[in-house]
């Protein structure tokens, strides 16, 4: 298909685009779901697109098609063209491209085992050990499911740089979520593991111990207590500092939102915006992580960014068209669902940097506070820098000492309040895996996480 | 590429001809266009095709899914195999009963499709969002940063081994705009989403000027302080986030899982009496609307909760196998704001067009 995208710039360029790129996709998808020991889905998918953008201009023309052949792609590359031209027509400044080094790479996702070598029933065999495990748990689970999913993307993509680029992700997934009930109280366990691995992923997992774990934590919430509110300290379990980072200072630290000044952080670089505990990046190279890409859709390799560095606010995520605007570099932050969709800036791996704090220090040094445990939805606000988080669960903490266990915790404030106050930050460190929306759609596989992270913060619940 | 109709039919008779005991063939083929507004000028447009299949298979009680594009034959060859050594796999679904059986579709649908969007050129398109930026912008110290307007003209077909064959086109509209105000020392933020299936029922420059006032009228809020008690009045937008609670609570899918607060709750108060809430596949320029769901099903409209009672679950045909009931037409894959991609998901359990019935007072006199 090279060859063919080749074709395709060449013409963008004949046609009078500034700027061309083409990318070639394949994606091919298993999904495995048991629900309730028996097997509801078992699915496969295979897609193939080619996506081709042409800049003019002040604008972006996009064309895609999964029709393969060469006069399609013609037909989309100069319909891309024609598209650019009429956006341009209101256009009041010029889109700019600073011309990057080109590339000519070829690149192989580094697993160990891969799914596709695996028979189909030993994938079957460990998603109904996690269902047979949660089943085994307790008598009062009354409703399980359990998931896999494994994913192969291939793509190829040319640019009028001059760069050629072949690259393939492979993500291994998998979760488990039980309902346990008594005297008509229903609550919930959840947990999930994935990464761009292969299989080794579930090798190295005893789907005993996973699918047992899950199945008590919802028995355990039965005889939870309603949390207490108001401001109060609290110690969020990475998960939920993944949150702060990716839904509220992640997507306030895309280029474009600043731009269009849409981001609280817009006019943040420079300033502290935390305690000096606090450092936050965006690292796309992170080995096996769930978000990490070699190259992002508009094949810019992947990188390091720091977004606050000891409280101080140092810069935003990067494409191609938001570093030149900002006069940066690109971070390989422009990405893309699929060839059905357009490039935004995007996060990839978003954490906390770890600290120097054991939990149990942080917990026998808070005299009054709670630990918040597991986010169940959080709040996306690049606008308001809101923050809105609801933890699965929590204990409350008195005297430096966990007591009561409680359920349906609500965690908000202003995120630069939350971060301000941060004075101890935790030394162990974990990413959670999960798709990622722009607004309400255009879904991508990122991380977030970080360390456990004490601060004062709004907490409430039912 | 052949019609829409004999390439489903092709796949149905590959996977018989196989062994297949039943067989579902979904396809779908889909043109959207979009405007991408940045900056308060179009940033982006975009000219999309793709053309899919998603196959169910079933072996007895071993059910297989297989999906992927299709621009020949080959394609469809691929999926028809790849379903079947799903479908050989040792485990069965215990709780699936049967594919759909057909019925007559009768009545008609309204407002599903419109020529006219299907036809509007790119350069009207791009005009049209321009229209909701100007108006907006009329208004003193207010930009549109970010706005969206997609367009989606499409055709399904779904035909399985007990003589389902439902054809529909449609036509899909989604606008979704941002204003921004600003003062010296604050800044607010609008937002309004539109759905329609006819581009020219959406007053663009009426979008404009709401999401200017909402931007402006967020300039004016003060913080909430206190403690949050009492009696709250929500706009018809925010209401509708309700409806994501009950169409999980009255999903046959969560009934069947476990997980719905409503099991054995039919016929029993679960909302105050002032509170009704229908499900209308038909509804007139429903983003769902169409004679049937994209299971070949007939489409109705019921009461889902009547004065505050739990009158009906929503039903696909999975889950009304297990319930032993009827289907009630509400086995969707086509997504609410955008179609594409939608054969690579079978058909699942979801709402048509959920709509809270209004009241009689006015929001003046509620307050």
């Amino acid at each position: 298909m090279i060859d063919e995208l080749q074709k395709a710039i060449v013409l963008a360029q004949k046609l009078g685009g500034e700027f061309a790129d083409a990318r070639f996709e394949t994606q091919k998808a298993k999904q495995i779901n048991v629900v309730n020991g028996s097997i509801r889905t078992f699915s496969s998918i295979e897609r193939s697109g080619v996506a081709i953008r042409v800049k003019f201009r002040g604008a972006w023309g996009l064309a895609s098609t999964t029709t393969l052949t060469s006069d399609a792609l013609k037909t989309a590359t100069r319909n891309a063209f024609k598209l650019a031209k009429t956006a341009n027509t209101y256009s009041k400044e010029k889109i700019g491209i600073n011309e990057t080094t080109f590339l000519k790479k070829k690149s192989a996702a580094k697993i160990k085992i891969d799914p596709e070598n695996i028979n189909t029933e030993e994938k079957l065999k460990f998603v109904f050990s996690l269902d047979e495990a949660q089943k085994a748990a307790d008598k009062r689970i009354v409703s399980r499911t359990s998931n896999y999913v494994e994913s192969l993307k291939n793509f190829e993509l040319v640019n009028s740089f001059g760069s050629q680029l072949e690259w393939n992700e492979i993500r291994t997934s998998f979760s488990a979520m039980s309902i346990a009930l008594e005297s008509g109280k229903r609550e919930m366990g959840f947990d999930n593991m994935g990464g761009t691995v292969g299989y080794e992923l579930v090798k190295e997992t005893d789907p005993h111990v996973f699918g047992t774990d899950v199945a008590k934590g919802a028995v355990e919430m039965l005889s939870a207590v309603k949390p207490p509110s108001g401001l109060i300290t609290v110690i969020v379990d990475p998960d939920i500092a993944g949150v702060l980072a990716h839904e509220v200072m992640g997507h306030a630290s895309e280029a474009d939102e600043a731009i269009r000044h849409r981001s609280f952080l817009s006019d943040a670089i420079g300033k502290t915006v935390a305690s000096n505990l606090v450092t936050m990046v965006d690292n796309g190279t992170i080995a096996g992580a769930y978000g990490s890409i070699p190259f992002d859709s508009e094949g810019t390799p992947s990188s390091r960014t720091v977004i606050i560095e000891k409280g101080v606010y140092k810069g935003f995520l990067h494409s191609l068209e938001t570093a030149a605007a900002l006069n940066s570099n690109p971070t390989g932050n422009g990405r893309t669902q699929d060839y059905n969709r357009r490039v935004w800036v995007r996060m990839t791996n978003t954490f906390f940097e770890p600290g120097n704090w054991k939990l149990e220090e942080m917990i026998s040094d808070t005299k009054k506070g709670l630990l918040a445990l597991k986010a169940i939805s959080g709040m996306e606000d690049p606008v308001g820098g809101g923050f809105q988080v609801r933890a699965l669960k929590g204990y409350i903490i008195e005297n430096g000492e966990k007591k009561n266990l409680v359920r349906g915790l609500s965690l908000t404030g202003k995120a630069l309040d939350i971060l301000k106050t941060v004075d101890s930050v935790g030394k162990e460190f974990q990413l959670t895996p999960g798709l990622c929306g722009k607004g309400e759609e255009d879904y991508i596989p990122v991380t977030s996480g970080g360390s456990y992270m004490r601060a004062k913060i709004i907490a409430g619940g039912e | 590429m052949q019609e829409l109709d004999s390439l489903a039919s092709l796949a149905l008779k590959k996977a018989e001809k196989k062994g297949a005991e039943q067989v579902e063939a979904f396809i779908l083929k889909s043109h959207i266009r979009s405007v991408y507004i940045e900056g308060s000028s179009p940033r982006l447009t975009d000219d999309k095709f793709e053309t899919g299949l998603g196959l169910k298979l079933c072996l007895g009680k071993h059910v297989g899914f297989a999906s992927g594009t299709i621009n020949q034959e080959k394609n469809v060859e691929q999926i028809v195999n790849e379903a079947f050594s799903i479908a050989k796999t040792p485990q069965e679904d215990p709780y699936f009963r049967s594919l759909p059986n057909a019925e007559k579709i009768t009545g008609e649908i309204k407002e599903a499709f419109s020529k006219e969007t299907v036809e509007i050129a790119t350069e009207e398109i791009v005009a049209k969002a321009m229209e909701v930026v100007k108006g907006a912008e009329e208004a003193k110290d207010v930009k549109v940063p970010l706005g969206m307007l997609r367009l989606a003209n499409y055709s399904l077909y779904v035909t399985n081994s007990f003589g389902i064959e439902f054809g529909h086109r449609g036509t899909m509209v989604f606008a979704y705009f941002t204003a921004k105000a600003t003062s010296s020392d604050k800044a607010g933020e609008g937002v309004e989403r539109e759905w329609s299936t006819r581009i020219g029922t959406i007053d663009f420059d009426k979008v404009g000027k709401s999401i200017a006032n909402r931007a402006l009228a967020t300039l004016k809020a003060e913080s909430f302080k206190g403690e949050l008690k009492g009696i709250s009045l929500i706009d018809p937008v925010e209401a509708s986030g309700l409806l994501s609670i009950i169409e999980f609570a009255s999903s046959s899918e969560q009934v069947n899982k476990g997980r719905s607060p409503w099991i054995n709750k039919l016929e029993t108060e679960v909302a105050s009496k002032e509170f009704t809430v229908e499900d209308d596949g038909r509804y007139p320029g429903g983003i769902r609307s169409a004679l049937a769901d994209d299971e070949g099903v007939q489409t109705f409209r019921k009461a889902i909760i009547e004065r505050g009672v739990l009158k009906s679950y929503i039903y696909d045909s999975y889950n009304a196998g297990i319930a032993g009931v009827r289907a009630t037409g509400n086995g969707f894959r086509r997504g609410t704001t955008s179609v594409e991609g939608s054969f690579t998901r079978s058909a699942v359990c979801a709402y048509s067009n959920m709509i809270i019935k209004p009241g009689k007072k006015t929001p003046e006199e509620i307050i």
